[in-house]
């Protein structure tokens, strides 16, 4: 057994292309190995190894194990490698009143993008049984204004059964434990410009 | 009005007291356990007649009468003897700690829990800190005045060796038990704290004083060749009854 996150895995290999998606040098990897055959091993395959990819981490058989290697993988990755359809995309232009060094309002005018991307349940592994269909995965992805970060935030397929990227977005926020709908969403967003 | 079975354990109960023998329920519940154990001139849970299980039914009795709980903040620990009084009834003389968290004056506010952070040398003989980080060795033990009913013995120390990179590493017995006792000879102090049932508690209605209840600690080696480890004190609020006698069969 070999470990890694404090999980075990049958896998040698698996174990290492997990420390090589995560950028460990060799020196470092050589130091997790205490038995010879091991450390051989190591020192023969390591450089020659490619990083674990998205798919070989859902294949994984283990629960535990899909959920240490996920980890590693950054919402862009797991975006760019699972092949996530786009549905939708909206962009709305929103305006802002900031101030400048001399604390002199401005008007800051800017576009507010929001994209449906949809990924597959059979790309994630998930085996269809007769009496249920599993569903796809939906996933919004957009800008914070503030800190210019992307963000990918998970929606259920109830949310984007329209394929409306404002409505899907809508569905992060609710009032009284109810999701806005769409114009509830753009309301509020005119509201804060 | 006195059905079969329980006429078979009242006479059960009376013949085996008669013979001279002694019967002692000792009990800790609460914190989803109800435990009772009866014993027989010190024999746990053997007490039948013709397949009647009367020790169960002992055992049923207490629980109901005391109103132990199971899924209780509460706890009660304690023992009683098992007598028959001048009317014939089973009656059961007895005494209880009973902890709580919230005292029932509301006068008290005091803080129920404090844990001390410590760090003491230890001298690897067998090489464990050469793995740290890439293994993880921990360790646990809890003591509790039920503990000091149950089991007066050292205090039994959890040791855990957990991998988390790279292969496996496999230390012999006889270096995990060097390190299991070199932990327990350490820790024992701590434990000292922790009293059992005062043999000289006066009774009183309010759980109006607070006491040490459970101590719990938890640790790793680290790096550096230290045992680093917090000591968590649990107080409680406790009410004794002593010498109590109640009728638990009619």
């Amino acid at each position: 057994m070999f470990y890694t996150n404090g999980i075990g895995f049958e896998s040698l290999e698996t174990v290492l292309k997990v420390y090589k998606k995560q950028a460990r040098p060799l020196e470092e990897v050589l130091a997790f190995f205490s038995q010879e055959d091991n450390r051989k091993q190591v020192q023969q395959v390591y450089e020659t190894l490619p990083p674990i990819t998205i798919k070989e981490a859902l294949a994984l058989g283990n629960t535990e194990q899909r959920m240490i290697v996920l980890r590693i993988f950054t919402p862009e990755e797991v975006a760019q490698d699972l092949p996530a359809e786009k549905i939708d995309s909206q962009t709305i232009k929103k305006k802002q009143i900031r101030w400048d060094e001399n604390l002199k309002p401005y008007e800051y005018v800017y576009e507010d993008t929001y994209t449906l991307h949809k990924i597959a349940a059979k790309e994630l592994g998930v085996k269809e049984r007769s009496w249920w269909v599993s569903p796809d995965i939906f996933f919004v992805q957009c800008q914070c204004t503030s800190t210019d970060r992307m963000y990918y935030l998970y929606v259920p397929p109830e949310a984007a059964e329209n394929g409306d990227a404002i409505e899907a977005i809508a569905w992060t926020m609710q009032i009284e434990g109810q999701p806005l709908t769409k114009q509830q969403y753009l309301n509020l967003m005119y509201t804060e410009t | 009005m006195i059905n079969e079975p329980i006429k078979i354990i009242k006479q059960a109960i009376r013949q085996t007291i008669d013979e001279g023998k002694v019967i002692v329920a000792s009990w800790d519940a609460g914190g989803d356990q109800t435990l009772c154990n009866i014993r027989v001139d010190n024999v746990y849970n053997d007490f039948y007649v013709k397949d009647l299980d009367i020790g169960q039914a002992l055992k049923d009795v207490i629980i109901d009468t005391l109103s132990l709980p199971n899924a209780s903040e509460d706890q009660h620990v304690g023992d009683g003897q098992v007598g028959i009084d001048t009317k014939g009834a089973v009656t059961l003389t007895y005494n209880n700690a009973y902890y709580t968290p919230y005292s029932t004056d509301v006068d008290i506010d005091m803080e129920d829990y404090n844990a001390e952070e410590i760090s003491i040398p230890y001298e690897d003989i067998h090489g464990f800190t050469q793995f740290i980080p890439r293994i993880r060795l921990s360790f646990s033990a809890s003591y509790s005045v039920s503990h000091i009913i149950y089991a007066p013995r050292p205090v039994s120390i959890r040791t855990n060796l957990r991998i988390i990179e790279g292969d496996q590493v496999a230390f012999d017995e006889e270096a995990l038990t060097h390190l299991k006792n070199w932990i327990r000879e350490k820790t024992q102090i701590y434990f000292e704290d922790l009293k059992g049932i005062p043999t000289d508690v006066t009774p009183f209605e309010k759980g109006n004083k607070q006491v040490l209840n459970f101590i719990d600690i938890h640790g790793v080696l680290t790096l550096e060749s230290q045992l680093r480890f917090s000591v968590g004190k649990h107080y409680d609020f406790v009410t004794y009854t002593k010498n109590r006698t109640v009728v638990i069969i009619e």
